[in-house]
Order: C-alpha cells, then structure tokens, then sequence
C-alpha cells in the first residue's frame, strides 16, 4: 500500500507554454473543461475534450504524469463502468461515464501539474478569495506530497513491527489501518501548530493589509487562450441547442 | 542466530534514479556493524530491504540463508527488528503498555506471554513507573526509550537503529552504549547506521562506508581511521582525534603513527 499516487498531482517546474500561462487562464480553463465534462454524454463532445487536453498535457510535456494519475485512478473508472452497465445496462452509455470521468480527473491533473501552489495561493487571492483562505489552500496543497511520504514511513515502521495490513474481513482490515492513521493525524495536527506558530513568529498577520511580492499579470498568450475558451463554450452551447445528440448506436444500424 | 547477506544488490525507487549499485556486504550473526554515509548516500534504503520493506531491483539480499523476496515483512520482523529515525512518530496506543505489546502480539504472542515481555523490558528500559501512561505524554529521551523497548520486545536476533543519536543528548547516547554492549552479550546482531564516526567507535567493530549508492570501504573499523582516504571517498570528515593525529604526524611534530578511538587510547600509544 502506497499514497504514492499523490506524487502523481505534483507541480513539475518546467518551461513550456502551458506552464508559463496564467494561474487564473488555467483555473478558468480547468473549471470550464470540468463543467463541460460534467454536463455532457454526448461522445461527441467527451472526445473533443478529451483530444483539446491530451493537446494540452502534450505541450505542457506532462503527457507521463498523467498517465500514472490515471493508472491510479483506475480502480475508480471500473467501479464507475460496472456500476453503470448494473443500473442502466446500456454498455455504450457506461463508457461514456467512464471517459467523462477521465475529462474530469484530466482536468484537475494537468492543472495541478502546470500550476506551483503559490501561483495557485496568488490566483485566488487576486480573484478575491480572502489572503488567510488562500494561504491555507496553497499549504494544503504544498503538504500532500510530505503527508504522503510520513503515511510511508508510519507504514514501514508498523510492518516493521509486524503490523499486516488488508488481512482479514471488513472490521480487521479497518482496524489494522488504526497503527497508521492515529500517528498520521497525530503528526498533521502537530505540524499544523508548528506552522501556524512559524508564520506568526515571521510576521504573518501584522500588518491589517497585505502587500504583494508578484502580482499577477495577463498577457498575449493569455488572451489567445481565454479567446479560444469562448469559442469553446460557443460551440459547445450550439451543438447542444441546435444540432441533434450523436447516437453511435443509431449510427452503426445505419451502416 | 540470524545472519543477514546482501549480494550485488541495485535498487532504484524511479527507473534512472539509482539508489543503490553493486552493494554487496554480510552481517555476521553477534557481530556489531554500523552503516555510515552522508546523507542520500542510501544508508535507510539498504536497511529497509533487510526485512523485506523494500525488494532489490537486482541481486538479493539473504536472512539465514532465506531470500527477503521469498517470505513475509512479518515473517522477516521476527528475526530482524528495526528501529527507524524519530521512531516515536509511529505511537499510536493509549497506554505505553499496549504500545510496547503491540509488537509482540502481531508475532503471535500470548496475551499472557505479551504481559510478562512487557514487564520484563519496561523494568529494563526504566519504564515500569509509565506503563499506564500516554506515550505522547513521555519525554523525548522516555519515548526513545520506549520506541527501542517496543521491538526488542519480541526478541529479534538483529536490531538495526537508524541514526540514533541524532537530536538526544549525552545521556541518551552513553544507554545506547550500554545497550549495545548488552545486546552483543546476548549473543545479537547490532547494526548502526550512523554519520556519527565517534558514536560508531563506541559501539561497532565492523564499519561499511557508502557513498553514492555504492561500498567505498568496509572492514575493522580501527583500520578505517589509518586509512583518511577511505573517509575523502566516502564524502565523510574523519574523527577530531584521528584527524589530530594524522596532521601531527604530516606536520612532522610526532614520528608516529596514531589510529586512537578516543583520548585514552592515545594517551596508551602515545
């Protein structure tokens, strides 16, 4: 067992287009691609986005991060296709919400991997969310990776001491995670005084009005992307008002 | 008693990020090791395959001749206990008795049988006074104690303590001494793994330097403080002492050849 899968979400400092853009263009674009996601079981649509992000995970070279995203994901995207294929027997209908699951989590994995937490804290500060809200978020986010790695060390040091984890029944199998997730609370709650006294010490809160070291700036490329994105939604309104829903399975008794 | 083998073991944890090469090494039954290295030279790494937590990419490793790949972390546990750095991160009990039989109970102990080792090693820890008490409420040097007490509790024939001393103060490190000096009398496996060459001195007889993944240097530890090479290739400063020594004798101000372990044994060869 592993929380490995989380390393899987990390920011990776690169110089590509993607990761140059601004925080605020890809949260909007990340939002926009999980709303269309969300609202649509057209097979059209699911895999234009899909085609639109896998552009966009090659560019921003995190095509490999995604994948094991994915990987970890797997068990999920299952457990959603054999769900579906139980409650509406309609195996083509149960892909869809399968890859429309895909949009989704692809969505949120090459945002994460394109946008450091900071940048992340700074969009949302400068889209109004308060300084405090946004300074919790980014630590948040900063602190997956490190939970991840104490979980593996707590884990190691249990086994060490003969601790079997996933024998047994429902009630055991529970149990035996107690060993690991008591010391895991344990550490986070500790840490999170320690941060908190860390950040008054260093003079966080002194001032009633916060001073900005980078302020965020939209540019040319900006643009060009918020443009497209319009279009983007444009379209995808108009196929959905005006044209009529692809049927693949109407389309193959045609052929 | 257990003897641990490492034959041309690799290991990485990402494909092109190799954590270890070539490591071949043994761990003599009742002898005393320490594993010393700079830091991300692979010392944890090495140690966490010797009960199985880690599988080698290439090569293997043996424990009384049984391949780690072959059996269980649990099944390994018995023989081989290992002590992590900060190992009172993983206190999970209530009381500093359950914690201590945790251990035990997971080996298949009797709650009777758990009952009478965790008598046994908290009056030789010095903390039969705490058995009812919270182990997040101990003192730094009590939960070191308590974490040490909680897997020599079920006896294993190897115990292996990662880094110690590191952030414990003098006292705390003269019981470890002690300890080690008992536990060899027992007949057990120490192994140390440490950057702390005056600490190793005062409890190991073998040394094995790493650096970069790879053995530099490995024998009686004594003969590595002759050999001030063996440190420069290691990445690792040698003893103040030795270090003394070797500049006195380069500077020409003494004739003689020193390799001390500590003051006393200078002044007997000076």
């Amino acid at each position: 067992m592993s929380l490995a899968f989380l390393r899987a979400y990390r920011f990776s400092k690169l110089d590509t287009p993607i990761h140059r853009l601004d925080p605020r263009t890809k949260l909007l674009m990340s939002v926009t691609f999980t709303l269309l996601g969300v609202t649509t079981l057209d097979p059209i649509e699911i895999l234009a986005l899909l085609l639109i992000q896998f552009a966009i995970l090659i560019s921003s070279r995190s095509l490999a991060f995604w994948l094991r995203s994915i990987r970890a994901l797997t068990l999920f995207l299952v457990l959603i296709l054999v769900m579906q294929m139980i409650t509406t027997g309609n195996i083509l209908q149960s892909v869809y919400f399968a890859l429309r699951f895909v949009v989704v989590a692809s969505a949120t994995s090459w945002f994460f991997f394109t946008t450091s937490p900071e940048d992340l804290g700074r969009a949302l500060e400068q889209v109004g969310v308060s300084a405090d809200i946004a300074l919790s978020f980014t630590l948040s986010m900063r602190f997956i990776p490190v939970i991840a790695e104490e979980f593996q060390s707590i884990f190691d040091a249990q086994r060490a001491r003969g601790l079997e984890v996933g024998k047994g029944g429902l009630t055991e199998r529970m149990k035996s995670m107690l060993p690991i997730l008591v010391p895991l609370f344990v550490g986070v709650i500790r840490r999170t005084y320690e941060i908190a006294d860390a950040l008054e010490l260093r003079g966080y809160g002194a001032l009633p009005s916060k001073t900005r070291w980078k302020v965020l700036k939209l540019r040319r490329l900006d643009a060009i992307v918020l443009l497209m994105l319009v279009v983007l939604v444009a379209v995808s309104i108009y196929y959905r008002v005006f044209l009529p829903p692809f049927d693949l399975a109407t389309l193959i008794m045609h052929l | 008693m257990a003897k641990i083998e490492v034959i041309d073991v690799d290991f990485h944890y990402e494909p092109g990020r190799q954590v270890l090469k070539g490591v071949s090494l043994e761990v003599p039954s009742g002898s005393s090791t320490s594993i010393m290295g700079p830091n991300g030279s692979g010392k944890t790494t090495l140690i966490k395959m010797f009960n199985g937590l880690l599988m080698p990419t290439r090569g293997k490793i043996l424990v009384d001749a049984l391949g780690t790949s072959d059996t269980t972390v649990s099944r390994l546990a018995k023989k081989v206990g290992v002590i992590f750095q900060n190992p009172e991160k993983s206190f999970f009990s209530e009381t500093v008795r359950e914690e201590i039989a945790f251990g035990p109970k997971n080996m298949g102990f009797t709650d009777a049988e758990a009952d009478v080792v965790v008598n046994d090693v908290s009056t030789k820890f010095g903390l039969k006074d705490y058995l009812s008490s919270n182990p997040f409420d101990l003192s730094g040097g009590e939960k070191r104690r308590l974490s040490i007490a909680s897997v020599l509790a079920w006896g294993p024939e190897v115990i292996i303590m990662d880094e110690p001393t590191v952030g414990l103060d003098y006292q705390y490190r003269l019981f470890l001494i002690d300890l080690t000096q008992k536990l060899r009398n027992e007949g057990k496996s120490v192994v140390m793994v440490t950057h702390d060459v005056d600490f190793a001195l005062q409890t190991s007889e073998r040394s094995v330097l790493l650096n970069e993944g790879s053995v530099t240097w490995h024998g009686n530890l004594v003969d590595l403080l002759k050999s001030p090479s063996a440190f420069e290739r290691a990445n690792m400063s040698q003893t103040f002492l030795s270090s003394l020594c070797h500049d006195l004798l380069s500077s020409g101000a003494s004739e003689r050849s020193f390799a001390p372990v500590d003051v006393s044994s200078l002044l007997g060869e000076a």
